[in-house]
């Protein structure tokens, strides 16, 4: 008999902040750190990408402070193209949120999410303890609702 | 002196839990622990008559086949609920509408007020009227009617307003208490059916419900069955606001003695000294009346901590290498790695709360074994839920907390939507899910208000839609290998029936004096075995009919059962079985009916342990639920 499957797409490491797209057929892919984009030497605070767990969407999303403060509120930036990456319908909606499964709880707080130019924003997230926190967008439309997850390590 | 008395006056508002502007209570509280009367069955409902030349006054019972038991003569079959006013006025919902009985009529005494099937009914106000809730399963769930049963009249009705509602009393200035179980709150409706309060939210501290079913009113008091708490609240009657709390179970299954366990129904005597808790998942009820001053009531404590425990729904599955169930009072979904004979708890995940991967009121579960996935029937959110299992531990055997991820959910009105499409229908159909497996890489649906059996792809794209006959009320279904169909047990069905891909049916009728209530249905190499929810039994019987094997017994030891639900398979070729009333599950040989295991979380043992010696020598004689009734008056 087949023993559990690995989860390939999660990895968690000691940097301060580490956030790994976990969509079903995502690649893991390794964001900044500390504000300044691996690949370009940018100090503009990277994107992390995924997929959604069926690859119905692309997913982009960043915070707004890095390293995503502990104890702080911090904001979060996210935009959502389709699988082929064109852009979405105007239906289409989505929630932020984040747990510590581990521990049995999510946020203390419920972020408020708004529509800007090019995506959402979502305000008064809470990070309240340091640890692993499992960070996670749905996207919604038409009655449906599919989720991209990313691990994120929050340090003391 | 007289200063000591102006103080404790001015005082008694504040000493009042909760109090608000209400006065200080001028009337007897209710919660001493009276007596429990075992072996009822798993009843419906629960009312209360007339005492008569100074004898305690009889309860009224709408038993398990939802038969009007201690009521008049002549009164409808397959009933919901009841509600009676002192003097005999009666009111009983079901599925075949409502009835309002009034001793003072001419000749039977009994009208039908709708044939709109319902769930509950209320009787109260005055001028006298009666409040109904559309079943479940029927395009008119949650929908409020009003009704004057004098002139037969409705007064009013609110749509689908509370899908799920399960209960509600009417006060005497005309206005409603709703118990909206889904979303775990009181709704209060004006004399013309307005909301104009809402009171709770999920949870387990004072004031807060897990699911509640069932109210009664008397005296200022309001009286909630809040099931999954295991508790009856008491609420003021004109606002809601939260009074105290009692009767609070312990989890242990038989336990009794003025501790509640599953409360579905709740009455308060016509004096308003007694009150009556209906328990259809210990087959019994309990009664409780007024406390002397100062007394307590029984089993005031706190609840425990609401982690995770053993109580399991009613439906389980095994695919793969997983089984799953999941925990109706924390919402959670605890999944099994069944690699060894033992199954072994590997995680758990969700718990009650809002969508898209908060849990409601689930229903049905099902293990996708090909994708190591786990999907969810919510009925309380509307929902369907498709779960990832993923471990980063591969090949250990330990708790992963990370393990579940939530991937893809889809509402019952897009099911319905699509399943409109599918059919070329403009009107979109009310679905009510209550069975899902996934087999292959299709999705299977059991759809009580259909009737219907849907199939869809995993994207829940419906492909086909066979019905099945109108006045069917399934309740779980097993997937035939090899596509040749699905078996099925209905509401009222002694038997199955098989339903084959080309849309035909035929129902195998069993004569066996065991089987009175199949729940669970698993194919086993050709035969068929059913779940009896009310002998407590596996039966495994040839296809057509002929009884092959049997299982089980009532009570709590290895091998016994009590209250059993959902079945499945497991890859030793076990038949795993939700032990529901006794907190885990237990596995049988399907063709010899020997006990091979029993688990929860946290626990398993293969060789018995639980033996029946030790408990006949503690307890009472267990009776099932035909077995040593007890008279209806107690």
């Amino acid at each position: 008999m087949r023993g559990p499957r690995t989860f390939g797409c999660s990895v968690c490491g000691s940097l301060a902040l580490l956030a790994v797209g976990c969509g079903e057929a995502s690649t893991p892919e390794k964001a900044s750190r500390g504000g300044v984009d691996a690949a370009t030497g940018s100090t503009e605070i990277a994107w992390r990408r995924g997929a959604s767990a069926d690859g119905n969407w692309e997913i982009l999303w960043r915070p707004r402070a890095e390293p995503i403060p502990a104890l702080d509120p911090f904001a979060v930036e996210v935009r959502v193209t389709d699988g082929d990456g064109g852009e979405v319908e105007s239906d289409v909606s989505v929630l932020v949120d984040a747990s510590m499964p581990h521990h049995g709880h999510g946020m203390n707080v419920t972020p408020r999410i708004t529509r800007t130019e090019d995506g959402w924003l979502a305000e008064g997230m809470l990070f309240h303890m340091p640890g692993r926190w499992e960070f996670v967008i749905d996207v919604l439309r038409d009655g449906e609702v599919e989720r991209a997850q990313w691990t994120v390590e929050l340090e003391p | 002196m007289i200063h000591l008395v102006v103080h404790l006056v001015l005082l008694l508002p504040l000493l009042s839990p909760m109090s608000g502007n209400h006065a200080a209570p001028r009337f007897e509280e209710l919660g001493r622990f009276d007596r429990q009367v075992d072996g009822v069955g798993a009843c419906r409902a629960v009312a209360w008559g007339d005492a008569e030349d100074g004898d305690s006054a009889p309860v009224l019972l709408v038993d398990r086949e939802g038969e009007l038991r201690g009521g008049p003569d002549g009164s409808p079959s397959a009933l919901r609920d009841i509600a009676r006013l002192p003097g005999g006025r009666l009111v009983v919902g079901g599925d075949r509408g409502v009835n309002h009985f009034d001793p003072k009529e001419p000749n039977s005494g009994w009208t039908l007020l709708t044939d709109v099937p319902a769930r509950a009914v209320g009787i109260g106000g005055d001028p006298t009227r009666v409040v109904a809730i559309g079943a479940t399963g029927t395009e008119a769930d949650g929908t409020i009617f009003a009704f004057d049963p004098d002139r037969r009249a409705e007064l009013w009705r609110r749509d689908r307003a509370y899908p799920g509602a399960s209960g509600l009393v009417v006060l005497e200035d005309g206005s409603t208490w709703i118990a909206d179980t889904d979303r775990h709150r009181l709704v209060k409706l004006g004399p013309g059916g307005s909301e104009v309060a809402t009171v709770g939210d999920r949870g387990a501290f004072p004031g807060l419900f897990n699911t509640p079913v069932d109210l009664a009113v008397h005296g200022g008091r309001l009286y909630v069955a809040d099931r999954l708490n295991h508790r009856v609240a008491v609420h003021h009657a004109d606002d809601g606001g939260f009074v105290s709390q009692w009767g609070m179970h312990a989890v242990v299954p038989r336990e009794g003695e003025g501790r509640i366990h599953y409360p579905e129904g709740i009455a308060v005597s016509a004096d308003g000294g007694e009150i009556v808790i209906l328990e259809p998942f210990e087959r019994r009820f309990q009664v409780f009346g007024r406390l002397a001053e100062g007394e307590d009531a029984s089993g005031t404590g706190l609840p425990q901590r609401r982690g995770v425990e053993s109580h399991f729904g009613t439906d389980i599955d095994a695919a793969g290498g997983f089984l799953a169930m999941w925990e109706p009072e924390s919402g959670s979904v605890v999944v099994f790695d069944t690699r060894y004979d033992i199954p072994i708890h590997v995680t758990t995940f969700s718990f009650g709360g809002p969508p898209p991967s908060g849990t409601g009121r689930l229903v049905s579960i099902a293990v996708d074994g090909e994708r190591d996935e786990v999907w969810l029937l919510d009925a309380g959110h509307r929902r369907i839920a498709r779960w990832m299992l993923r471990t980063e531990r591969p090949g250990e055997l330990v708790i992963d907390p990370f393990m579940g991820r939530f991937a893809r959910g889809w509402t019952y009105e897009l099911l319905a939507r699509r399943i409109a499409e599918h059919r070329g229908d403009a009107g979109i159909p009310w679905v009510e899910p209550v069975d899902l497996l996934v087999r292959g890489d299709r999705v299977h649906l059991l759809d009580l208000a259909g009737p219907s059996l849907v199939v869809a792809d995993p994207a829940m794209q419906v492909e086909e839609v066979i019905e099945l006959p109108a006045d069917s009320r399934p309740r779980q279904f097993s997937v035939l290998p090899g596509g040749k169909g699905w078996l099925v047990v209905e509401d009222g069905l002694r038997g199955w029936r098989v339903v084959r891909p080309d849309g035909s049916s035929t129902v195998v009728e069993v004569d066996h004096e065991e089987l009175l209530a199949p729940q669970g249905v698993v194919e086993i190499d050709g035969r068929v075995a059913l779940i009896d929810r009310a002998s407590d039994r596996m039966l495994v019987f040839e296809p057509d009919g002929q009884p092959f094997a049997s299982a089980g017994e009532t009570g709590a030891w290895d091998g016994a059962l009590f209250r059993p639900a959902g079945a499945t398979r497991l890859p030793n070729g076990v038949v795993a079985i939700v032990d529901q009333g006794n907190h885990r599950a237990q596995g049988f040989d399907p063709t010899s009916g020997a006990w091979r295991v029993s688990f929860s979380l946290g626990q398993g043992h293969d060789r018995p342990r639980l033996l029946e010696q030790d408990f006949r020598s503690s307890d009472e004689e267990v009776s099932t639920e035909d077995g040593n009734q007890p008279e209806v008056s107690p």
